[in-house]
């Protein structure tokens, strides 16, 4: 009875899937973890090499830090006293406090001669002698005087001369601040406001304004995308079809199935990302397909419609399928989300069926050319041939393509990579150093074999050996002593008592390790880090040297993106075998299934010439965006091919044509790189396979 | 004189010393001094510390104009800072050798403290803020607040010692490593 009364009442029906999924969305976005940081997806990707990057970045430095190239000395305090406001806290990797005078004393050894010349002189003295004597009068003059006690012959000052990057008194310009907690949007926009109003003074460089900007243009993206697609979606729906019923099923099917996709991503995932929402929203187009397919299939039989239906909903499985094969984290959760929006809108319409049995769509006679076996197999062969035979874009992933910066931000990173000119931090990486007996050995090997950036500064070229050090301080250290005996001397002569402490000399050598680890807290960078089984040498490559981890995120995160790009190229190729070898059975003939091809075929080579004169390089985006138009181009030239290019389903492929090339377009208008080439590819793909699938049929096919 | 007179030129003495520090308030001070847009000051400056062998006594010039304050030791070229509403004060001239050998905590620190004579001595409103301000008898002490500022500033505490008629006689500026005194010889103030 009551079975029977929902199955008169649509209404009714209507009523229980709205109240369904409004509780499964309560259950989906109770708690739910959104992330807006793209580079997250990254690194989920490839959980190994992030493992290890992110152990080297903690004891590293771009692990949630900020870096601060300070121009004007008297900002550093307005900065330093700002940062607990915002929850972050200078760290003191850098050495923004001065240089322990111990660790300069060890040093001396390994100045350049040049450098130690200057110092250990009656010179020096003189000049030290002269700048207290200018200093004692003023208030808070005799400080130099605490600083003498401990640093006599002011070593620090001379770090300047030496290691680059390294300010008056051996402070380094550079300052580094970290994040206390976990990110919070609300702070970093607080921080980044604050360091905004003083980049006149400074310059900035920081994963978390690019976090922070990219969250906004993503929430900004879904809701201009989501109310794009779904206005043009009914003003087309409207115009083709005129019946209101089929609107409100496509839209509460979508909710319904979209809900349950949501849910089902993320019961097996855990956390959704907001790149993945974006691309939700044109769902209503995969669903317009599927629910126009479906539509009159029962009326006219399954016989004549099944072979098309199946091919089309098919393909696009296999599509989505391949992609859950992917390392890439992202094009997973798109793949699920997409597979369980699509089964769940499927079940959504077997509670419909009644209404789609008596669905009608306007008929449109066009008037398709006839193609004969021959000419559709020399067409596609030879579409694959200019493929191969035209240049191919360049194919690479940068990271810059992948996330969104404002022009300011760009401007402030590139602005902070001049400023640092002395160290291409891009270069840096960290090598694993299996002997430690062997660094320098090693070091010098590379830097022979042109792999290390010789016109940057690095700590090993100083080194000596031990026997040479210990050579070199039975020299110095007497000098040292009678040096700092004269200053005193002096000192009392204009009335100043300057209190020395006893400091020993350790004449002893120390390896090329401790030699680097010195350095670690005397210059701006560190030199070496110990993290698992060996230590690491820090170095700036020229070339790749093998098992150096890039330091920097951007050659990090690059390098993972354009292996994954590889290999979703791969499954895209192996989708694409998979869905010949699934079509041949559904339609028994090789002329149909090159027809159904060629659209396709039509698009990437439509596709290729465009990225070739628009001068793009292919990255992962628009591979991703390439397994999406192969699920679409299917799908049109299935259901013609199919249906002999029924004028019926003429109709309805021009409907569901328009509907995704406006979802897909709708992605064109998008701030964030990722969507608006992932629009732009599926936009170009579609229409032009769209267009081929309308136009070309099989010869005394069309039914009149 | 006898007993009586004694005790009669007692009182008149304690009488008088508290008549004059009555005379001595923050608002009499902040009548005279809030605002000024001048001051010139001649002194004489003695310092000690504990690097410091012998007191070490030298001839001061300071002046305050248009917000710049100038400090000058008799033969020695004179260190400016600026002042801008809104930020920390900046270091424009210093004696040779100074701005280069002083290690940036001291010059901060160096900043600070004239910094303080300068809000001091224009009466600046917002110096309860950061700083406990006490009239005692004929001084005006000045110290920072306990908290994040005491470790900030130079010095640990500056007391202005002032004339019945409210003129400035003398500047004691007690730090960690020297305490000095300036005693005053010309003092010329315009608001």
């Amino acid at each position: 009875m009551i079975g029977e009364k929902l199955q008169s009442s649509w209404i009714w029906r209507c009523l229980i899937f709205i109240g369904i999924s409004l509780i499964l969305n309560f259950l989906v976005w109770r708690g739910v973890r959104i992330e807006e940081d793209v580079v997250a997806s990254i690194e989920k990707s490839k959980p190994a090499e992030t493992a290890l990057f992110q152990t080297i970045q903690k004891s590293g430095f771009f692990n949630n830090r900020v870096y601060l190239k300070i121009f004007d000395p008297n900002v550093k305090d307005i900065i330093r006293n700002g940062l607990a406001e915002f929850d972050y806290r200078e760290t003191a990797f850098a050495p923004n406090t001065p240089p322990d005078p111990a660790d300069l004393y060890r040093m001396l050894a390994f100045f350049p001669a040049v450098q130690r010349d200057k110092i250990l002189s009656s010179e020096r003295v003189a000049e030290l002698v002269a700048r207290v004597k200018a200093a004692m009068g003023l208030p808070g003059g005799l400080s130099l005087l605490k600083w003498l006690e401990l640093d006599p012959l002011m070593l620090a000052s001379e770090l300047k001369n030496i290691v680059p990057g390294i300010g008056a008194n051996g402070e380094s310009d550079v300052m580094m601040v970290e994040r206390n907690g976990a990110l919070s949007y609300e702070n970093v926009a607080a921080f980044y406001a604050f360091l905004k109003s003083h980049d006149k003074q400074l310059a900035f460089v920081g994963g978390d304004f690019f976090a922070l900007e990219n969250r906004s243009v993503v929430q900004r993206d879904i809701a201009v995308c989501t109310l794009l697609s779904l206005i043009l979606g009914a003003l087309f729906f409207r115009a083709c079809c005129r019946q209101w019923r089929v609107l409100g099923l496509l839209f509460l099917g979508t909710f319904f199935s979209s809900t349950l996709g949501l849910l089902l991503t993320r019961s097996l995932d855990g956390v959704l990302y907001g790149l993945v929402l974006a691309f939700a929203s044109t769902f209503l187009s995969f669903n317009n397909e599927t629910l126009v397919h479906l539509a009159g299939a029962e009326k006219n039989g399954w016989r004549r419609s099944l072979p098309g239906t199946a091919s089309a909903i098919g393909t696009t499985i296999i599509g989505f399928l391949v992609l859950l094969c992917s390392s890439s984290h992202m094009a997973r959760q798109m793949a699920i989300l997409a597979l369980g929006t699509l089964l769940s809108f499927i079940l959504f319409l077997l509670f419909f069926r009644r209404e789609l049995r008596e669905l009608e769509f306007k008929a449109i006679q066009l008037r398709p050319l006839a193609w004969r076996p021959w000419p559709t197999y020399a067409l596609c062969l030879l579409s694959l041939a200019a493929m191969v035979y035209l240049p191919k874009p360049a194919f690479r992933t940068d990271l810059e393509s992948f996330r969104y910066a404002s022009a300011y931000l760009e401007a402030q990173t590139e602005r902070f990579n001049s400023a640092l000119k002395n160290f291409n931090l891009q270069a840096m990486v960290a090598v694993p150093i299996k002997d430690p007996t062997q660094i320098e050995e090693e070091f010098a090997n590379w830097e022979k074999s042109g792999a290390i950036d010789s016109s940057i500064w690095h700590p090993l070229r100083l080194y000596i050996p031990p026997s040479e050090q210990e050579k070199i301080r039975k020299e110095i250290d007497p000098l040292v002593r009678e040096l700092q005996a004269e200053l005193q001397m002096k000192l009392a002569e204009i009335g100043v008592r300057l209190p020395l402490s006893q400091q020993t000399f350790s004449s002893e050598g120390f390896d090329a390790l401790t030699y680097l680890k010195l350095w670690s807290r005397l210059s701006p960078l560190p030199w070496t880090l110990h993290t698992g089984d060996f230590p690491y040498l820090l170095a700036f490559a020229s070339r790749p040297i093998p098992g150096a981890v890039p330091l920097h995120p951007k050659p990090f995160y690059e390098g993972i993106l354009n292996d994954l790009a590889q290999e979703i190229a791969y499954l895209f190729l192996l989708g694409l075998g998979l869905m010949l070898l699934y079509l041949l059975p559904w339609q028994r003939d090789l002329h149909k299934v090159a027809l159904i091809f060629m659209p396709l075929l039509m698009a990437c080579l439509v596709l290729q010439i465009f990225f070739i004169f628009s001068g793009r390089s292919i990255n992962i985006v628009h591979i991703m965006g390439a397994s999406l138009v192969i699920a679409v181009a299917l799908d049109y030239s299935s259901i013609l091919v199919s249906t002999q290019h029924d004028p019926e389903d003429q109709g309805k492929v021009v409907l569901t044509g328009t509907l995704t090339l406006s979802s897909f377009g709708s992605l064109i208008f998008a701030t964030h790189p990722v969507l608006r080439e992932l629009g732009l590819v599926v936009g170009i793909g579609t229409g032009v396979s769209w267009i081929f699938a309308l136009l070309c049929r099989r010869e005394g096919a069309q039914k009149a | 004189m006898g007993h009586c007179s004694r005790i009669f030129f007692a009182v008149a003495v304690l009488l008088a010393a508290s008549a004059n520090a009555a005379a001595l308030s923050r608002e009499g001070l902040e009548k005279k001094y809030r605002g000024l847009k001048f001051f010139r000051a001649e002194a004489v400056q003695s310092k000690i510390s504990i690097y410091l062998i012998r007191p070490l006594v030298s001839q001061v010039s300071i002046q305050f104009k248009e917000d710049r304050l100038s400090w000058q030791v008799a033969g020695q070229e004179a260190l400016e800072i600026a002042f801008t509403k809104g930020q920390k004060p900046r270091l424009l001239k210093a004696p040779a050798g100074i701005a280069q050998s002083l290690p940036a905590a001291a010059e901060a620190k160096l900043l600070e403290t004239l910094s303080a004579v300068r809000d001091l001595m224009v009466m600046d409103p917002k110096l309860d803020e950061n700083f406990l301000v006490r009239v005692q008898g004929q001084e005006l002490h000045f110290a920072p607040k306990q908290g994040p500022k005491e470790r900030e500033v130079f010095f640990r505490e500056i007391v202005l010692t002032f004339a019945d008629d409210l003129s400035l006689v003398k500047m004691l500026i007690r730090s960690s490593e020297d305490e000095t005194t300036l005693s005053f010889t010309d003092l010329k103030i315009e608001k």
